[in-house]
């Protein structure tokens, strides 16, 4: 049998929430992980563009936590546990800050339990609040099991680094149409240059309807570390900058961002607590030149507003991102074993794969090349998996992102 | 006409108060309106299985004229005149839009921004209901008036709001009751649980299950054996809740926390558990159950959840509810309403001492379950 | 062709942007010299004539135009435009001017914002840490440590697509014209005449329930007397409900523009003539309720606003903004007509 189970202070709880409203803007379901010493919530969103993860460590965000593995379960890579839950079912038991409108029944203790039987068919987690005056309340949400697959990022080569308060950077997205849907982020001598953009396809006769661009630009000196190439134009979706920037903000945490190049992920993080947390976002921009990084940069800023640069690109991108999702709640594998999915799964991982035109602003995790990286392993042949599909087979190949398992 | 004296005319210098009793039974747009010398009463329903009432009571008014017509209009004209009139005045009833009126009342006081909001905020402060008045300062009030008159059978209620500057008036059409408005009877002489506490603890009960959107809530009730008291709520589509209200116990893991908490009593003494006599959840003041030997220690009855939220604003102004159950399983649920002088610009102190006006809102409910009693007498019930 | 200014009062104008895109979601604008016109002119509902002295937005002394016939016509989303100048209203100076990119005319405004900061180095990354960054990265364009108060400086850059409109397109737009009102009255509180105006047109709504009808929005009916009374009223089956303001103020006209015997025979000052409690003394219109909720958002420029009753007719609203060098030229000018009965 599988236990998981833990218990939270009020405080504790009140960030949960926060962690799970900035979840809720990237899809409406949550991978929870539980391993020995840690407990993972993570949400890759439809389109594969933007992968959350919320990493709570065991002995300090919670007030107990134990988790059980029966060694037959186990495997050497992977003793944890995985399911998925839907975010809005969690939201309404995590919702707000009930406890502050009267103090007598605030929660006092959050306890959740989670058992795992090979014959129990119904799977519950069970979450009890302990009130003042003896009131309990307590929900039993229903819980899908799932493998989980976590956005590689490789931190040590991000060449580009940056570091500020989230509050510059909301005071900049403040200035954003609420329409606005891309972000280009560069910079330019002593100026950090934000600048949002929607890339509709406007008849030529509406330009009274085409989208106001807006371009902030603020001193790198507002940053707690800059870092970064100038007139690298890199490009993420707004909503997903805009979702980190009111979590950080909240958890009173600079924001870190890491990367390389345009076509690469950037990553933001930022730890606090007890809890670490990462967004892994695909980005576009002016790449794939194949150059390195240093030599094309000048004469293409020249004198151009960073947008227009990037309009065709992006607006592939943003068709990209309303197919539907090929799953739309859970992240499984494709196919049952590696070995069959190099070639096996053809049909299937075709259909996952969106349009060739749509690589610039791509998927996290579909590589343009390479279905294999889309297969995740299930539990018990993880082992094998290893073995055959391991990290280094890919090692040369380090920008095409990922999924590990 | 005009020389006649209104049947009814109702001066009022706190229109939120009167708002506030009305808008716990705006669930439904109608409501059936009776004049009587003790005030108005208001009550509304929905297809017969949600009745709410409200009753204005003639303290909340400054000055309170009720001159009951001495016959019905259809025998005023062609019966046979005089005889035992006097003996034959009646209480008026008719019907009117209750969402016009709670529009209307609303226009009350519109330009302090303050006042609208107080009386949610101090619902759920259950301590002291006597500061819920603390943004409507009587100088805000001064030269302000909401009068209503209704002057002869047939005709429509006038609401009249005077503010500095400007007179709003508003006549609401009055409509013939169809007959078909008829009390959920509740059987007074079988009630088989009474449960008195705090309408705050039922409002945020009722609020974190309808979190989950569930269908139905269940009430479960035994004097003997845990939980002692539970609602929970079922068929919503990702989680199953409850909230239990049991007797707080001192665990090891905070224990401190829990000893240093006291309930207060009404006498203002703390009431440790174990000087209870029979065990009861630590929320409640009043809590008897006596299920009848047919249902054995526990009482288990379902309601549709969508019903009972339409007494959350109810739940949210009360100080206390009452909540009841007969043995045919309709739910009576009894607000009470304190509604502090110092801030209803000299509303009269009711029997003479000064203190806040109670008011009650009563709701009854018809629970699921094929089992559609009939009969039984009206009761219109008190908290005791 | 070229327009370049500096924003001398952009709360203002943003305020003035925000109850224009209320009527109408383009918005023509007529730069001349001395004076900035706003028009809206929509499908359906009021017609709005903005006329304001280039002072009252902009800076004079920085105010260049320069045109074939000393006038720029242009057509802006004022919503958009609205929403721009809301990143300038903290601004510590602002540039509007027309640019092109492309093909594409914009009114492009750039804003600079001062604020202050406390900065620090919440990270607590040590030198070692940025040396060993620092070796990795390509460039090195790494600001100095980070420490006490500064002033920082945010640049802002919005960018407006505007139509360039030509003589021809407008020459066939006039600012309508009345008869002399029967009434003309100093409104209330906006604020007080909104809340309450919105509050009976949703009484009317309701009234209606789920008829079909709930697409056709309610009809206020708004009357006046020559002596400072005004009554909004509206009336349904279920109800009937009437607001009255009394001892408002009746404008007196200039008597620098109409001779003694002019003034006299106005239709205003027969309506005057009347006693207070006649009938025949009220002017009345039927508004839309929802467009007159509309109307009413230019409130919150806190404008002094005669209205100006047409019998059956129409209603005309003279907005006047506050503050301005030479009041009384700036001025918004509302046409509404008054529905049939």
């Amino acid at each position: 049998m599988i236990s998981l189970s833990f218990s939270l202070a009020p405080e504790a709880l009140y960030q949960l929430h926060d962690v799970l409203t900035c979840l809720a803007k990237f899809h409406d379901t949550v991978a929870i992980e539980a391993e020995f010493d840690l407990l993972r919530l993570s949400v890759l969103n439809s389109t594969k563009t933007a992968y959350s993860a919320f990493v709570f460590e065991a002995d300090r965000f919670f007030e107990s936590y134990s988790f059980d593995m029966p060694r037959a379960s186990r495997n050497a890579r992977s003793e944890r546990f995985c399911c998925q839950l839907y975010l809005k079912g969690l939201l309404s038991v995590f919702k707000g800050k009930t406890g502050g409108r009267d103090k007598d029944t605030a929660v006092e203790r959050c306890e959740v339990e989670l058992h795992e039987r090979p014959d129990q068919t119904e799977c519950r987690l069970a979450i009890k609040m302990i009130c003042g005056l003896g009131v309990i309340r307590s929900y039993k949400l229903t819980y899908e099991s799932t493998t989980v697959n976590h956005a590689v990022f490789d931190r040590t080569t991000a060449t580009n680094q940056w570091t500020i308060e989230p509050k510059f950077l909301r005071e900049i997205t403040d200035h954003f149409s609420p329409s606005a849907e891309q972000l280009d982020i560069y910079s330019e001598s002593g100026k950090v240059i934000f600048t949002s953009f929607t890339t509709k396809i406007t008849d030529g006769k509406e330009i009274l309807k085409k989208p106001v661009h807006t371009s902030v630009a603020i001193d790198k000196k507002d940053f707690e570390y800059f870092l970064a190439e100038d007139n690298l134009h890199i490009v993420i979706f707004l909503k997903d900058f805009k979702a980190v920037i009111a979590h950080a903000e909240s958890a009173h945490s600079a924001i870190t961002a890491r990367y390389t190049r345009p076509t690469r992920p950037l990553q933001l993080a930022y730890d606090f607590g007890g809890i670490k947390t990462e967004f892994t976002l695909m980005t576009a921009g002016e790449s794939d030149l194949g150059i390195s990084d240093s030599s094309h940069a000048p004469e293409l800023s020249a004198r151009q507003t960073p947008a227009p640069v990037n309009i065709s690109r992006a607006s592939v991108a943003s068709n990209t991102r309303d197919m539907p999702a090929p799953r739309a709640r859970s992240i499984r594998p494709l196919t049952g074993t590696p070995r069959a999915s190099a070639r096996g799964t053809e049909t299937n991982s075709q259909s996952q794969r969106p349009p060739p035109a749509s690589i610039q602003f791509d998927s996290l995790f579909v590589p343009a090349d390479d279905d294999r990286q889309w297969d995740v392993p299930n539990e018990e042949e993880e082992e094998a998996a290893e073995d055959r599909l391991g990290w280094d087979a890919t090692g040369d190949q380090v920008w095409q992102i990922e999924l590990i398992c | 006409m005009a020389d006649v004296e209104p049947i009814f005319s109702a001066v009022s210098s706190n229109a939120h108060h009167l708002y506030t009793l009305l808008q716990c039974i705006g669930f439904a747009s109608k409501a059936t309106v009776q004049l009587t010398p003790d005030g108005i009463r208001f009550s509304a329903e929905e297809s017969r299985v949600i009745q709410g009432l409200a009753f204005l009571d003639k303290a909340l008014f400054t000055s309170y004229t009720f001159n009951p017509p001495t016959a019905p209009n259809n025998t005023s004209r062609d019966s046979g005149d005089d005889d035992d009139s006097s003996d034959t005045s009646y209480h008026p009833c008719f019907v009117v839009s209750l969402s016009a009126l709670l529009e209307t009342l609303k226009i009350f006081g519109m330009n302090d921004s303050s006042a609208a909001g107080t009386y949610k905020t101090a619902s759920v402060q259950p301590s002291n209901s006597s500061s819920s008045n603390a943004f409507t300062t009587p100088a805000l009030l001064f030269d302000r008036s909401c009068t209503l008159q209704y002057f002869r059978t047939g005709s429509p209620l006038g609401i009249t709001l005077s503010e500095t500057g400007v007179k709003t008036t508003c006549e609401l059409t009055t409509y013939e009751p169809d007959g078909g408005e008829v009390d959920i009877p509740l059987q007074r002489d079988a009630i088989i649980m009474k449960v008195i506490m705090r309408s705050a603890w039922l409002h945020n009960a009722i609020a974190e299950l309808g979190a989950t959107n569930p269908n139905v809530l269940k009430i479960s009730a035994s004097a003997t054996q845990e939980p002692f008291f539970a609602l929970s709520g079922s068929g919503g589509p990702f989680s199953e809740s409850s909230v239990e209200f049991s007797v707080e116990q001192p665990s090891q893991n905070n224990g401190a926390a829990s000893q240093s908490r006291k309930v207060l009593t009404d006498d203002g003494t703390s009431r440790p558990r174990a000087k209870r006599v029979k065990p009861a959840p630590t929320v409640t003041e009043t809590f008897l159950v006596s299920p009848p030997s047919s249902m054995g220690s526990r009482i288990k009855q379902d309601y549709r959840f969508s019903l009972i939220q339409k007494a959350s604003r109810a739940m949210a102004v009360a100080n206390k509810v009452s909540i009841r159950n007969d043995r045919q399983g309709v739910l009576s649920l009894q607000f009470m309403i304190e509604f502090d002088t110092h801030g209803s610009g000299g509303a009269r102190p009711s029997g003479g001492a000064l203190g806040p006006i109670v008011a009650f809102v009563d709701f009854r409910f018809v629970p699921l379950l094929d089992d559609e009693g009939a009969a039984g007498e009206e009761g219109t019930g008190d908290l005791d | 062709m070229r327009f370049r200014t500096q924003l001398s009062n952009a709360a203002t104008f943003s305020k003035l942007t925000a109850s224009l895109s209320s009527l109408g979601k383009v918005c023509w604008m007529r730069l001349e010299d001395g004076i900035v016109r706003f028009t809206i002119i929509p499908d359906q509902g009021t017609q709005v004539w903005a006329q304001l002295p280039v002072d009252a937005i902009f800076e004079e002394s920085n105010y260049i135009l320069e045109a074939n016939a000393g006038v720029i016509n242009l057509e802006v989303p004022v919503g958009a435009l609205h929403r721009a100048l809301r990143s300038a209203v903290a601004a510590t100076s602002t540039q509007l001017r027309l640019t092109k990119k492309g093909n594409v005319p914009l009114l492009a405004l750039t804003i600079h914002v001062s604020s202050w900061t406390t900065g620090s180095n919440a990270l607590g990354m040590t030198d070692s840490d940025h040396a060993a960054l620092a070796r990795q990265a390509t460039t090195t364009s790494r600001p100095g440590p980070i420490s006490g108060p500064r002033e920082r400086e945010t640049v802002i850059t919005q960018e407006i697509p505007v139509k360039v409109l030509h003589e021809s397109a407008i020459e066939g737009l006039h600012e309508p014209r009345c008869r002399d009102p029967d009434v003309h009255i100093i409104l209330p509180s906006l604020f007080q005449l909104k809340s309450i105006s919105e509050r009976f047109t949703k009484l009317a709504t309701d009234a209606k329930g789920s008829a079909t009808s709930a697409v056709v929005s309610p009809k206020l009916e708004l009357s006046a007397n020559m002596h400072g009374s005004l009554k909004l009223a509206i009336a349904t089956d279920a109800l009937r409900i009437s607001s009255v303001w009394t001892d408002l103020v009746n404008p007196s006209l200039d008597p620098g523009q109409l001779s003694q015997t002019e003034i006299e025979q106005l239709p205003s000052e027969r309506m005057r003539a009347l006693s207070g409690d006649d009938e025949a003394g009220w002017a009345k219109v039927r508004i839309d309720g929802k467009d007159w909720g509309r109307v009413l958002s230019v409130g919150r420029l806190s404008p002094k606003v005669v209205a100006c009753f047409i019998h059956e007719t129409a209603l005309i609203l003279y907005v006047y903004l506050p503050g301005s060098s030479n009041g009384e030229d700036s001025c918004l000018t509302y046409y509404i007509n008054s529905y049939a009965a």
